[in-house]
């Protein structure tokens, strides 16, 4: 029944706009790209008039919001509200915002959703409106943003306690504080974007060595009017290069080829990089001097017990396998990195 | 031989109840190409159901029964002969003293066949994942690309990833194997990344059968770049998960029933990537004493 009288008598009598209208309005939003004004048919119902000028994603999904917050009405189409608001939540850019999901949490009633007494608890009671309450918190786990307190304190007041979505949040108070801290070799929070800048960063990575030097060569802007390439960045080649690496290469001897290799691909979280090698052979065994135990050794000295009637034991034949020679690269670290 | 052939496969449909996920090489030849399906329970939304009954998929062919047959022999002598040297087919001495042991080294074709690659193509996703040797036959190189498109059936919410898994460790006649590295405490591995995050999982085939979801998991960071890491996982930091969820009642895992070992990337990134293993080993790290990671405080308290 399409009783669209009764929702412009609502609209007029209590003023604002219903969760459906909201809803519309969201996934609107999304839909349209930003910073396009009025792109195809007018809508039925003209949207308000602050949401037009606020076209920008964190603005628009604020807006959307925010006539619902003042005026709450009826409490009816939550549900779909949040599903709305959720699926739009990544277009408008505000999916890694707590504040975001704290805005949505506060728009659900608070206690009827409470099961009072322990046989209604029984009963699995309010399977969907628990079920969206997990999908806030689902879509929370995705984009990586960690409930707080107040996300707990609001999913009490709108579930009550021991009910799915507060257990749900407390898992994640527990887990994701530990694993937000778990990689060895962590990234800067905020990544540069792809330019130089990221080159730079993922040379640093690779190289392994904080003595290492990092070379810019960048052709210099021109002097005279060449208006297209006015503003832009010139091209560039980074390179980086260890003391140790320039060490073998002084020793390399001219009679033997060097090779660049690649482009070989590196993540940067989101971004992928192509680097290139110089790499050299490895000598002949001959030629080759022996190599002393690195002094910034971080592996604690194990005890190897041989015994004393086998003395070509399998102990120590297969600690040396690990030890291997360097096959394809100018310089092999024998460090032990990465460790959990 | 028919009766070689019936024994054969009512072992492996008994063993099928904890292993439904994984493969039984030995078997694969008897049973027809159709039954990959068997392997796991998972069934795609909007796939029909299977009307076939299993005994329908044996082939009872007297050569290859008698084939299977020698082999199964084979491996029992040679088990035997391992029995009669020591625990794990090692001498006592090695057993009791060592510290460590490489567990799967990549230099030829059939090491690469004790391993088997999987990705969300299952699901009705787009992820591709292909082994093979790397450079100088000195490692293995899994690479594939990632794609996190979600595929329409309507159930499914998520996509996009890829796994190399160990295969079952069999015995004659379709006997389970376990690993015991109940002598280590961490794991050891060679690996040359591209940066991207992965995610080691430990299956410990357990005895009872509403468990057989059951992974440990842990996270294997990648630097990336041409040096190649050696990454030491100790086995206090696994986690316990089913079903891909995180549990809330954790222990640390036990070490003397494993059964399998593998790498999932699911990072949620779009693009190729790849992984190559030189070996993988365990260590018994002295200087590690942590028995777990986690805190066992009650997780859900009442509120």
């Amino acid at each position: 029944m399409r009783l669209h009288w009764a929702h412009a008598l609502s609209r007029r009598l209590w003023g604002g706009w219903g969760p459906s209208q909201v809803a519309r309005s969201m996934s609107r939003h999304s839909s349209r790209p930003a910073g396009d004004p009025a792109s195809g048919a007018p809508a039925r119902r003209d949207p308000p008039r602050d949401a037009q000028d606020n076209d920008r994603g964190p603005a628009a999904f604020a807006a959307a919001l925010e006539t619902l917050e003042r005026i709450p009405g009826r409490r009816v189409g939550r549900l779909e509200l949040v599903a709305a608001a959720l699926a739009a939540m990544p277009a408008l850019g505000v999916a890694r915002e707590r504040e975001a999901y704290h805005r949505l949490l506060r728009l659900l009633p608070r206690g009827p959703w409470v099961p009072r007494g322990p046989i209604q608890r029984l009963l699995a009671p309010f399977p969907q409106q628990q079920e969206c309450g997990l999908q806030i918190l689902e879509q929370m786990e995705r984009y990586g943003v960690v409930p707080d307190a107040e996300t707990r304190f609001l999913l009490l007041g709108v579930f009550g306690p021991r009910s799915r979505p507060v257990r749900k949040c407390q898992r994640m108070l527990y887990w994701l504080p530990r694993l937000r801290h778990v990689d060895p070799h962590p990234l800067p929070s905020v990544l540069p974007p792809p330019g130089l800048a990221a080159a730079c960063l993922g040379l640093r990575r690779i190289a392994n060595d904080p003595d290492a030097h990092i070379t810019v060569y960048q052709r210099p802007v021109p002097d005279e009017g060449d208006n297209e390439n006015e503003g832009s960045v010139q091209p560039y080649i980074v390179g980086a290069q260890s003391p140790e690496q320039q060490e073998l290469l002084a020793r390399h001897g001219p009679a033997r080829p060097v090779f660049v290799e690649g482009p070989f691909s590196l993540w940067l979280r989101s971004t992928q990089l192509w680097y290139y090698v110089l790499r050299g052979d490895p000598l002949p065994p001959h030629l080759r001097t022996p190599q002393t135990p690195s002094a910034a050794c971080t592996t604690p000295c194990t005890l190897t017990w041989t015994w004393s009637a086998d003395p070509g034991t399998t102990m120590t034949s297969m600690w040396t396998r690990w030890r291997r020679v360097p096959s394809s690269h100018c310089a092999w670290r024998g460090r032990v990195t990465g460790t959990h | 031989m028919a009766l070689t052939t019936m024994l054969l496969t009512s072992a492996y449909l008994r063993g099928r109840c904890c292993m439904h996920k994984l493969l039984h090489p030995s078997l694969g030849p008897l049973l027809s190409n159709s039954t990959s399906k068997l392997y796991s329970s998972y069934r795609r939304p909007g796939s029909q159901p299977e009307k076939k009954p299993s005994w329908q998929n044996i082939d009872f062919s007297f050569k290859k029964g008698f084939d299977v047959l020698k082999t199964q022999l084979s491996m029992l002598k040679k088990e035997t002969k391992d029995y009669l040297v020591g625990p794990g087919g090692h001498p006592l001495d090695q057993y009791l003293l060592e510290q460590t042991r490489v567990l799967w080294e990549f230099r030829s074709q059939e090491d690469l066949n004790k391993w088997v690659i999987s990705s969300d193509v299952e699901i009705g996703g787009k992820s591709e994942v292909y082994l093979k040797l790397g450079r100088n036959n000195q490692a293995a190189l899994l690479y594939g690309t990632l794609n996190t498109e979600v595929p329409r059936d309507g159930e499914t919410k998520y996509s996009g990833y890829c796994s190399m898994r160990a295969k079952l460790p069999m015995g004659s006649f379709a006997r389970k194997k376990y690993y015991d590295w109940s002598n280590f405490n961490s794991l050891y591995l060679r690996v040359r990344g591209d940066g991207r995050p992965w995610m080691v999982n430990i299956y410990t085939d357990p005895y009872f059968s509403h468990q057989k979801d059951d992974l440990y998991n842990y996270f294997m960071f990648t630097r990336g770049g041409p040096y190649w890491e050696e990454i030491k996982i100790p086995f206090s930091k696994f986690f316990l998960s089913s079903r891909g969820r995180v549990q809330d009642n954790q222990h640390p895992i036990w070490l003397d029933k494993i059964c399998t070992l593998g790498f999932t990337i699911g990072d949620k990134v779009d693009g190729p990537f790849q992984l190559e293993i030189d070996f993988i080993g365990l260590l018994n790290d002295r200087a590690h004493t942590e028995e777990f990671a986690y805190e066992m405080y009650e997780k859900n308290p009442r509120v």
